[in-house]
């Protein structure tokens, strides 16, 4: 339940009190307007057909004419009265003044003057709040609104006026009630009631604006001048009373319809603001609340057909609005709002007001400015509190909002932050301290401080690396791997260097556009560490696996091939001796020259069953797809490949078709001519250790796969050697690499080329011939 | 066959380097037996002969390892030549704590081998007649009498004759007549010799 409707409740239950009593004119003596009291006659035209002209021109053709001396009362029903007297000015100013009339349930009131050049000037009813003739003591006026007019009397000047009103029920012309009126607006006792409205509405403006700054809600900005427009209305005198019974009577008033549209235009925004910023203060009330924003719409209509059942209506519709605004100050007090006491006083205040009002409608107590000022203060009070209360909540709700997502950034243990799009950072999380020994405010202050810390051996990484762009809850757009962390070290202030494992995604605003990168750098130093540790326990466990193989293999090769040997020995020395004998034993010697035979054959037998197994029969050659070999070898150097600072890029054609072979041994060659580039890449700066792996068909019968490095290329005089055994360049191993792997590849039918430029680095090359319809799966 | 020619034996498996080695062992002049296992062995009938044993330290079924222990459990003084192999290290430590003559890696050179043989072969030679002279006193010295026995051992320990008679009770010229037997008996030309004997064999 918001200000806005709460001010229309008012607005409804200020219009809602009916008028009692009988209708009459009512003419209030006042001391500096004198009226010309013989003047004054009074008469009925059932008929309603009488206009002003006839009047003058006629003042009898008023049928039943009343005045003093003839007829002490009449009654009509649905006649048209007039009422036709003098008004003088005797002082030296302007007199501003009001003529209202005690005839609540009158339409079609208008006001006739006659001009001092003879021109009648006539001016149709504005409508005067209620209060304003409440709070006259004079014991006759009853408490109701009433059609007025505001007039201006020159300085020494006497103007004849016709007031004329269609009466809507009875009326009763009662001579002895017969009162010219120019009340003065210095009457104290009218004034509080008249300027009160004028404050409030003033005060409305202001709040209005306030409330604008405060929850920054547009609508407010609107009610603004409409409510200061209100103040001004009042001021004059005729517009107050439309835009509290515009809507009721406008339509019956041709002169009223601006008026009335620019109420109606009011009430308009007054329930689209209910909709668009009500504060929730109890969630059950948004329902009850439509309620009413209908009700007073259906309010609205019906008071373009029957003002008078609309004000009982009205008054009911307002009555429910209280409680309603009670139930919500009530639950905010519950909650705990320090300043929805002050909801609930004001909710008090105006209850107060409300049965005062009820009490005077029922007689039962003489209206005054006091219930007035109370309900001013108690609406006002709510209008505020209400306000202030959604302001704070809506502070409170930004504030909550701010304090999770702060805490959520801030308590990072990674290193977060959020590049704009200028490349200005906009966030960077306090733990970026606990990782680079550099406060956040450093980074702020000097974004390229990121790439600074990058140790140089691992610039180039961080450079090529792209960022991909992503809405937070979907898969990548791009078509990117998912996971594509990065790994590089930075220095951190003190010197030592950690390992950061870096993942980003570009920022893809609510509008779809870039707004920059969000980043988070995770230390992984200890993780790192431990990975190379496991690495070379690996390594080291590898090797001696290897050497635990070699000693197991010689062991074997040992004993197998020195048993003939020394068998071959004995016999060749035992042999001699028989040789030497006198005569020679040739007959000994023979058997051992045959023996020595044997255990030859036997020596040969042996190293030719160990060389088996290693050769085994050839694969059977099956479908393979050579990308994801190639992914799998360089997954598989992933530890040795980030060690030694080398980026693999990827240049792969779609669709390639299977090349049929054996993966273990085209795996070998990929392991090859990585391993190779690898290492000719460490003599080179850490910007060019880039290794490009291109894989395309290059027709339907075969698939290339190029490595391709930035190395310093292959010397001359290496190049023509390159593919033959035992040539190296590297100062471990035995250069049996390319050898066996052109071996392998010239197995599988295809070809393994170098090509070599000093500035261009070097390509190998392996075509392979695609399977063909008899291999493939 | 002469009852004191000496044999070499050669224990192994393989019959190829067994075969080779009864070759050159039979060049350079010796009577070689040859077995492909150690059980094959140890069914031969015994013999007194001077010998040496070659055999492998590393064979399926019962080893060499298990062959010294299994003679030497019988008494045996037969000389061992291990022949080792590579990767048998441990098992001739084994072999050479608890006694083996000697090591002969494969492939085994003539010279090292014969000299190890004739070593062993020496060797063996001079523990059988060592045993065989101390039998023979052993006999001699089962057929003195409880008093020439006695007599014996007080001599030996350098007694007079006056000192015996005192210890065992009886007259110094009956010590006399029991000495001289046991002279005698136990073929000794002096005291001295009888001494020596005493010692070398009867301690």
């Amino acid at each position: 339940m918001g200000p806005p409707a709460l001010r229309l409740a008012i607005l409804l239950s200020l219009i809602a009190l009916p008028a009692r009593g009988a209708d009459r004119i009512l003419v209030l003596p006042s001391a500096d307007v004198v009226p010309i009291a013989p003047r004054m006659e009074v008469c009925a035209d059932p008929s309603r057909a009488l206009g002003i002209e006839d009047l003058i021109a006629d003042p009898d053709a008023c049928p039943f004419v009343k005045s003093p001396e003839r007829v002490p009362s009449l009654h009509f029903t649905k006649a048209r009265a007039w009422a036709h007297f003098t008004l003088r000015n005797g002082s030296d100013t302007s007199l501003r003044r009001v003529l209202a009339l005690d005839l609540p349930h009158a339409l079609h009131v208008s006001l006739s003057d006659v001009r001092p050049d003879g021109s009648v000037h006539t001016r149709e009813a504005g409508w005067l709040a209620p209060t304003q003739l409440a709070s006259t003591k004079s014991g006759e006026v009853q408490w109701a609104a009433v059609p007025a007019f505001p007039i201006v009397l020159p300085p020494h000047s006497e103007r004849t006026y016709y007031l004329s009103a269609d009466a809507d029920g009875p009326l009763i012309l009662d001579v002895n009630a017969y009162t010219a009126i120019a009340f003065a607006r210095q009457d104290a006792s009218l004034r509080v009631g008249y300027d009160m409205y004028i404050v409030l509405a003033l005060l409305l403006g202001l709040y209005h604006v306030a409330a604008y700054s405060l929850t920054r809600t547009r609508a407010y900005l609107i009610l603004a001048p409409f409510a200061i427009s209100y103040a001004l209305l009042y001021y004059l005198g005729s517009g107050a009373a439309h835009v509290h019974l515009g809507l009721a009577l406008g339509p019956l008033t041709r002169r009223a319809y601006p008026l009335a549209g620019a109420s109606l235009v009011f009430f308009g925004l007054l329930f689209v603001r209910s909709f668009l910023s009500v504060p929730s203060t109890a969630p059950w009330l948004d329902r009850p609340l439509l309620v009413v924003v209908v009700a007073s719409a259906g309010l609205m209509v019906l008071s373009l057909v029957d003002p008078a059942d609309a004000m009982w209506l009205s008054g009911i519709a307002a009555t429910v609005a209280l409680p309603l605004h009670a139930a919500a100050a009530i639950a905010a007090v519950r909650r705990g709002q320090r300043s929805a006491q002050i909801y609930l006083a004001g909710v008090l205040l105006f209850t107060v007001a409300a049965l005062h009002g009820l009490l005077v409608m029922w007689g039962l107590e003489d209206p005054g400015p006091f219930p007035v000022a109370m309900a001013a203060a108690g609406y006002l009070a709510l209008a505020v509190m209400s306000t202030l209360a959604l302001a704070a909540q809506a502070r409170t709700r930004l504030e909550e909002v701010w304090d999770r997502y702060r805490t959520v950034a801030d308590f990072t243990h990674d290193w977060e932050y959020w590049m704009g799009a200028d490349g200005a950072l906009k966030y960077v999380s306090p733990s970026c301290e606990r990782v680079t020994g550099h406060p956040p405010e450093a980074f702020l202050r000097d974004p390229s401080l990121v790439r600074a810390l990058v140790v140089p051996e691992d610039r180039g990484l961080w450079e090529a690396h792209t960022c991909r762009r992503s809405r937070p809850e979907g898969p990548s757009t791009d078509g990117e791997r998912e996971d594509d962390a990065l790994l590089f070290r930075v220095r951190r202030s003190d010197g030592a260097v950690r390992w950061i494992e870096h993942r980003c995604q570009r920022v893809v605003g609510t509008d779809g556009g870039d707004s920059g990168v969000r980043g988070s750098n995770r230390d992984v130093t200890e993780r790192q560490d431990a990975e190379h540790q496991l690495e070379q326990n690996r390594s080291r466990l590898a090797q001696m696996a290897r050497v635990a193989t070699v000693g197991e293999l010689t062991a074997v090769v040992a004993h197998e091939i020195n048993q003939p040997l020394a068998s071959i020995l004995s016999r060749a020395q035992g042999g001699l001796r028989f040789l030497s004998r006198e005569p020679p034993a040739l007959e000994r010697v023979r058997a051992a020259l045959d023996g020595i035979v044997a255990d030859d054959r036997r020596a040969s037998a042996v190293i030719r069953r160990l060389r088996e197994p290693l050769e085994g029969p050839p694969a059977k050659p099956v479908p393979l797809d050579l990308d994801e070999i190639a992914r799998g070898v360089v997954e598989m150097l992933r530890a040795e490949l980030e060690r030694a600072g080398v980026v693999v890029r990827w240049e792969v054609a779609d669709g390639l078709p299977p090349v049929c072979g054996n993966r273990v041994q085209l795996e070998q060659v990929v392991l090859n001519l990585l391993t190779n580039a690898v290492a000719v890449l460490a003599e080179v700066e850490p910007e060019r250790r880039v290794v490009t792996i291109r894989l395309r068909g290059t027709n339907e019968t075969a698939v290339t796969l190029e490595v391709h490095d930035q190395g310093p290329g292959i010397a001359p005089d290496v190049e023509d050697s390159l593919f033959e055994p035992f040539v190296t360049t590297k100062v471990k191993g035995l250069g049996v690499g390319l050898s066996i792997s052109r071996t392998i590849v010239e197995a599988h039918e295809g070809h393994l080329q170098a090509r070599s430029a000093p500035e261009e680095g070097t390509t190998f090359t392996v075509l392979l011939p695609t399977c063909g319809p008899e291999n493939r799966a | 066959m002469n009852r004191n020619d000496p044999v070499v034996f050669v224990v192994d498996n393989d019959a190829s380097v067994r075969d080779s080695l009864a070759f050159l062992l039979d060049a350079a002049g010796y009577e070689v037996e040859t077995f492909d296992s150690c059980a094959a062995f140890l069914e031969r009938p015994a013999s007194t002969r001077p010998a040496c044993l070659i055999l492998d330290i590393q064979m399926p079924g019962m080893d060499g390892l298990a062959l010294q222990e299994r003679l030497q459990a019988a008494g045996s003084t037969l000389p061992i030549l291990f022949l080792t192999g590579y990767g048998t290290v441990p098992r001739s430590v084994r072999a050479f704590k608890a006694g083996a003559a000697d090591f002969l890696e494969k492939p085994v050179e003539e010279e090292h081998l014969l000299a190890a043989v004739e070593e062993a072969l020496g060797r063996h030679a001079t523990v059988l007649s060592h045993e065989e002279e101390r039998a023979e006193v052993e006999r001699c010295f089962a057929s003195l009498s409880p008093r020439e026995r006695e007599v014996f051992w007080l001599v030996v320990k350098g007694l007079r004759n006056r000192e015996a008679a005192d210890i065992l009770g009886i007259a110094e010229k009956t010590v006399k007549i029991h000495r001289g037997r046991v002279m005698e008996k136990m073929r000794a030309d002096s005291l001295a010799d009888l001494v020596s004997l005493a010692e070398r064999f009867l301690q």
